[in-house]
């Protein structure tokens, strides 16, 4: 007994030390953005700002305030997270628990159907043209339906149901009377609170953070979300320098906005974690299998 | 219904007959459905379109218009533009922008063929002959001829606009953007030194590379001193071969004529392609380069910053580097910050200094075969080539902030931050605009603005210098099997160039690595590179 | 396991079985329409591998080159050079990345405080956000030859400065570890739901019975994470090849061009810039092979090792 409480001492300490080293790792170069977003951005890239941001400015915050573009890109984005992702849930959450049910006749069959378009796809002109047809180009729709089916995700979801969700307490529900979408509601659900929100965080993330379809599928500025804004803001001239010739001193401007667009754009995100943290709790199953 | 059957049908018979010339070689005829088949004009009005003076539009019209993204990136956007609202409201016509933000979506348009009515700056070689040869786009010949009389009669002036917008079946299928203002054209990047810091080390601006290479010296080993700072940059330039910043005017300056605007060549006055970068000759500034980084006068990192740093490092607050190469002097006034060279590498040639081949640039306006208003377009464009409009679109409006138009039809530039034309006013060089040479004949820079500093250095030290038009490779058509086994070639040649070329500027070995390298330039395919450059050429200059 | 399941089971015909099961066929049907629309209907585009493909052709009638596009990928001057560097860089990306995330999930789960614990998980997450254009510029400067963090502290032990960015050897570790770093909160994320859904009581037990937390990480924890993580590796190992091409491009320069050349950023100068739309879906094509390839072996290995499987 005695070894054992040392043991688990050290084990701890150096749980701890270790879980130092990670947020020391992590979090200096994030403090490095959050000061280098206040840092005259000459000082920023000569290697000048280490500690403490130096030439202090506003000048990025500042830019970032009068361009009107970032903040509808904003207003856009929270629309296409929330919906993206609500759609992106019930096609994820239902196939996944469908396809974890082992009785399921062709279980084999669907998941093969599902999986191969992880890796085959036609590539974007085919898509583009059918997506075309299907009059979906620079809609709202396509932006929230694109990607709705995540195999990726399902595929976790499918792992969690399997070995998460005793089959017992299925079959007894069953025997109860319920239906396979009484059990599906009423039992698995509120058991599966932990993945339901890992999964609204990976794909809200996932809709924050997109710009490929918006750069694909959308023509309007209006629609852009806040991604393609800050990467137009930040990229197009990296691409072709030529095209900057007259506008080289802007090209400067934007420098100094560059660390600021991260910490405006990401604020959101980060804020969304510690909500969906408090289902990750201990103890749900027991719980539920003793209730 | 009926067209899109008949261009069907064309494309059947294209499909064909690509079938029997076989070897994937492509048909060059004319494809009928580009046509344009001029309507009947009732009333002085041509299917919705005036056929003179404004507004354009004889009811209401709205075209859809393809623009590329990248003025959104520091401007406004494309429909917050002073100009493109002056522009709809004199012509009557409605612009719908639609935006194409990247080289993905741009592809993806020609691709799926979903066209808009007509498109500014989008669209490379091989997208507008794969469209013509779909029977896409209106051949603007005719309509040129029928509608445009400033285009019409600028191609009638100058062959050589005429040869660059013209494709290789004969027709010109889309117009080009002319920006003849030699302030522009004449050079590509100024090479700039800080005055006040020589004035501060008591030393006169170098006008020959052993001076240049002491001066540099001189401020690395001040470093610290007066507003010097410690970790002071004597010379930076953004890599070796980058035409933007890079070190190709120090090239130069020993009389070896390099230039990268597309391929890395030249053209010999016998109008042979010259790929100096496997010459022996540029040994000699190769070696004084390495001489440069060696000592430290040149950063390695210079070797691997992006862009992003090129222009932070060249234009902070507090200035660090010493002497480097920009289209703009940060400096306008010309004093803290001066152009210098070309240096007189005292070799027995002169030195040189590049100019630029974007005076005329293909692609900046084509009309699908959509556009149910193809006359209304075709004034449109017209509209944007008078000078008035093209001047106002690089530079502003007029009025009291940007130009100033006088009674005798000479313009003034104001003078402005930068920022606010950007930001409200101009598209610049985005829009099929046509600034003919002349127009700058009557034209004033603002005292102090970034193109009179610049205009002011071209006409001044850097004039006999400046490499010809005729030595540098022109915009030329290629076909489309060219296209892509240059894309291949030049891929291979220029990133084995670019790589051996660095190595060397920081390890050194250019004597005993030479030929090994010039072998392995010959592997990758250099002269089949040079050959197709040629043949393309040829035909250009035959045109 | 099917053969175990139907042992199991009672056997009944297979209608019943399925008409046992419609619901859940009802609430699988949207997702299989959707991949049938979405996915499925454009894969007749993958022809255009075959064929030199001309927009005014359409798909059907360009002409069929049979497997020009791929010989030539083969053949060209690069290939050798783009193949190793991509294989190279996956799989390192692959088995550096992978152990990190799981360690750090164990490692949160076993902090006492409530608060510290939520502090390191919401910091170790954050760098997620951060856009690629951004992390290529911090890597450039803290890896700056001349003010750069690294080479200070680099100096200030007696070593000299090193030009990291211009350096072919380094890129590949530069190019993992910044990915690792970026990653491994994001990736712990789902390791950590995991681990709150082991069954406290298996815990409470082991107390009992004197194991200490080196044992029970070993014998519950793992255990109970298992599927979970053979899972994310198969997967992991099914998307290989499809290693993506801005963060490579970006830290590209002619220094390091040697390791930093991968199919991806070839592709994307050759095919894209230039529209050789046959080409690249070749390319494409090859990627997805491979990928196939992989995730099946690895899932048939995994299957004996493990019985996990991912179909």
């Amino acid at each position: 007994m005695k070894r054992k409480c040392i043991q688990d001492r050290i084990f701890l300490i150096c749980n701890m030390i270790l879980a130092i080293l990670f947020l020391v790792i992590c979090f200096y170069p994030l403090w490095f953005i959050l000061i280098a977003s206040f840092s005259s951005p000459g000082m920023v890239s000569s290697g000048d700002v280490w500690i403490v941001p130096k030439g202090i400015t506003l000048d990025g915050y500042r830019m970032m305030l009068g361009k009107s573009e970032i903040w509808r890109g904003y207003a856009n984005t929270v629309l296409y997270t929330v919906v993206g992702t609500l759609i992106n849930l019930l096609f994820t959450i239902t196939a996944g628990y469908a396809l974890s049910r082992k009785t399921l006749p062709f279980r084999g069959a669907i998941n093969i159907f599902f999986l191969v378009t992880m890796f085959i796809n036609g590539g974007l002109i085919p898509t583009y043209l059918l997506m075309n047809s299907l009059h979906l180009v620079d809609t709202f729709a396509i932006m929230v339906l694109m990607g709705g089916v995540n195999v990726w995700n399902f595929i976790i979801c499918r792992t969690f149901f399997e070995t998460s969700i005793p089959v017992e307490v299925i079959e007894a529900a069953k025997i109860d009377g319920s239906s396979e979408l009484g059990v599906f509601g009423r039992i698995v659900l509120p058991l599966s609170k932990a993945i339901l929100a890992v999964m609204t965080l990976f794909f809200a993330v996932g809709h924050w953070n997109g710009y490929y379809n918006a750069l694909v599928y959308l023509r309007k500025e209006s629609k852009y979300p806040l991604q393609l804004v800050l990467r137009n803001l930040l990229l197009t001239t990296k691409l072709s320098p030529e095209a900057s010739d007259s506008g080289m001193e802007q090209l400067l401007n934007l420098q100094s906005m560059k660390y600021g667009v991260i910490v405006v754009a990401s604020v959101p995100v980060l804020i969304l974690y510690p909500f969906i943290q408090k289902y990750f709790v201990k103890g749900v199953m027991v719980g539920a299998i003793k209730g | 219904m009926d067209k899109r059957r008949y261009a069907m049908r064309g494309v059947a018979m294209l499909a064909v007959a690509g079938i029997l010339a076989g070897c994937g070689k492509q048909p060059v005829d004319t494809v009928e459905e580009n046509i344009y088949v001029a309507p009947a004009v009732e009333d002085g009005v041509v299917n919705g379109a005036n056929l003179e003076g404004l507004p354009i539009a004889a009811e209401p019209i709205t075209l859809t218009v393809g623009v590329s993204a990248s003025a959104s990136s520091y401007q406004g956007e494309w429909q917050d533009l002073d100009w493109v609202k002056k522009l709809q409201e004199d012509s009557g016509i409605t612009l719908d922008f639609r935006v194409y933000s990247s080289d993905e979506d741009k592809n993806l348009m020609f691709t799926s063929r979903d066209y808009p009515d007509i498109s500014f700056n989008v669209g490379t070689d091989k997208q507008i002959q794969d469209a013509a040869l779909g029977g896409d786009i209106y051949e603007l010949d005719e309509l040129i001829e029928a509608y445009s009389p400033n285009w019409k009669s600028y191609f009638e002036e100058n062959d050589y606009a005429r040869k660059v917008a013209t494709m290789s079946d004969g027709h010109i299928y889309s117009l080009p953007i002319v920006r003849d203002e030699p302030s522009n054209g004449d050079l590509r990047d100024q090479w700039l030194i800080r005055k006040d810091w020589l004035d501060e080390l008591n030393l006169e601006v170098p006008e020959t590379t052993e001076e240049f290479y002491e001066t540099l010296k001189e401020i690395k080993e001040n470093a610290g001193t007066g507003s010097i700072p410690e970790d002071v940059i004597p010379y930076y330039v953004y890599g070796i071969t980058n035409n933007v910043g890079g070190a190709l005017d120090m090239i130069n300056s020993f009389g070896v004529a390099v230039a990268n605007e597309r391929y890395l060549v030249t053209v010999d006055d016998n109008g042979k392609v010259v790929f100096n970068f496997a010459n022996e000759e540029i040994k000699e500034p190769l070696s004084y380069i390495r001489k440069l980084f060696e000592e430290g006068l040149i950063p390695g990192e210079c070797l691997t910053d992006d862009w992003d740093t090129y222009i932070t490092k060249t234009r902070s607050d507090l200035p660090v580097v010493a002497s480097f190469h920009s289209y703009q002097n940060p400096d306008a006034s010309n004093t803290s910050i001066v152009a210098m060279g070309p240096l007189d590498s005292e070799n027995g040639k002169n030195s040189l200094i590049r100019s630029q081949t974007n005076q005329v640039l293909r692609n900046y306006f084509t009309i699908y075969k959509k556009c149910e208003y193809p006359e209304a377009a075709m004034r449109l464009a017209d509209l944007i080539a008078d000078q008035d409009w093209s001047i106002q679109a690089m530079y502003g409006m007029f009025g009291d902030t940007y130009l100033q138009k006088s009674e005798d039809g000479s313009v003034t530039m104001l003078p402005y931050e930068a920022d606010a034309q950007a930001a409200t006013s101009a598209p610049t060089n985005r829009v099929p605009f046509l600034l003919k040479k002349e127009m700058f004949e009557h034209f004033t820079y603002a005292e102090g603005s970034a193109q009179k500093q610049r205009d002011d250095a071209i006409k001044g030290q850097y004039a006999n210098h400046i490499i010809s038009q005729n030595n540098l490779y022109p915009n030329v058509i290629m076909t489309t099997e060219q296209t892509d086994r240059l894309a291949e070639l030049s891929t291979d040649i220029n990133d084995y160039v670019n790589t051996t070329v660095s190595t060397w500027m920081l390890e050194g070995g250019i004597d005993e690595g030479w030929d090994a390298y010039v072998e392995q330039l010959n592997k990758l395919g250099l002269e089949e590179y040079i050959s197709i450059l040629q043949e393309a050429l040829d035909a250009f200059n035959e045109n | 396991m099917k053969a175990k399941n139907r042992v199991i089971l009672p056997q009944k015909s297979l209608i019943t079985r399925m008409r046992q099961h419609w619901q859940l066929y009802l609430i699988l049907a949207p997702s299989i329409l959707y991949l049938l629309i979405f996915n499925y209907a454009p894969l007749y585009g993958l022809i255009i591998a075959f064929k030199d493909y001309k927009p005014y052709f359409g798909y059907l009638d360009s002409p069929f080159v049979g497997l020009d596009n791929f010989v030539r990928f083969f053949n060209s001057n690069k290939f050798g050079q783009v193949l190793p560097n991509t294989v190279i860089l996956s799989f390192y990306s692959l088995l550096a990345g992978f152990p990190f995330p799981i360690i750090l999930a164990l490692c949160l789960n076993y902090i006492p405080s409530l608060r510290f614990k939520k502090l390191v998980q919401n910091i170790t997450y954050a760098p997620y956000f951060i856009s690629t254009v951004v992390l290529v510029s911090m890597l450039s400067i803290f890896f700056s030859q001349s003010g750069g963090l690294v080479n200070n502290i680099r100096e200030a032990v007696g070593l000299e400065r090193i030009l990291y960015m211009g350096d072919a050897g380094a890129f590949r570790h530069m190019y993992v570890w910044s990915g690792v770093w970026q990653t491994v909160g994001w990736n712990s994320i789902i390791y950590f739901a995991s681990l709150t859904n082991v069954d406290e009581s298996l815990h409470e037990a082991a107390i009992v019975d004197g194991a200490t937390i080196m044992q029970r990480i070993r014998y519950i924890d793992l255990p109970s994470i298992k599927p979970v993580i053979v899972t994310l590796f198969i997967l992991n190992t099914g998307k290989l090849m499809s290693i993506g091409f801005e963060k490579a491009y970006l830290m590209q320069n002619s220094l390091n061009m040697e390791a930093s050349e991968i199919i991806s950023t070839y592709v994307y100068k050759i095919g894209l810039l230039n529209q050789q739309y046959s080409y690249s879906t070749a390319i494409d094509l090859f990627n997805a092979l491979i990928n196939l390839i992989l995730i099946f072996s690895v899932n048939a290995i995994s299957r004996k090792l493990s019985e996990t499987s991912i179909w």
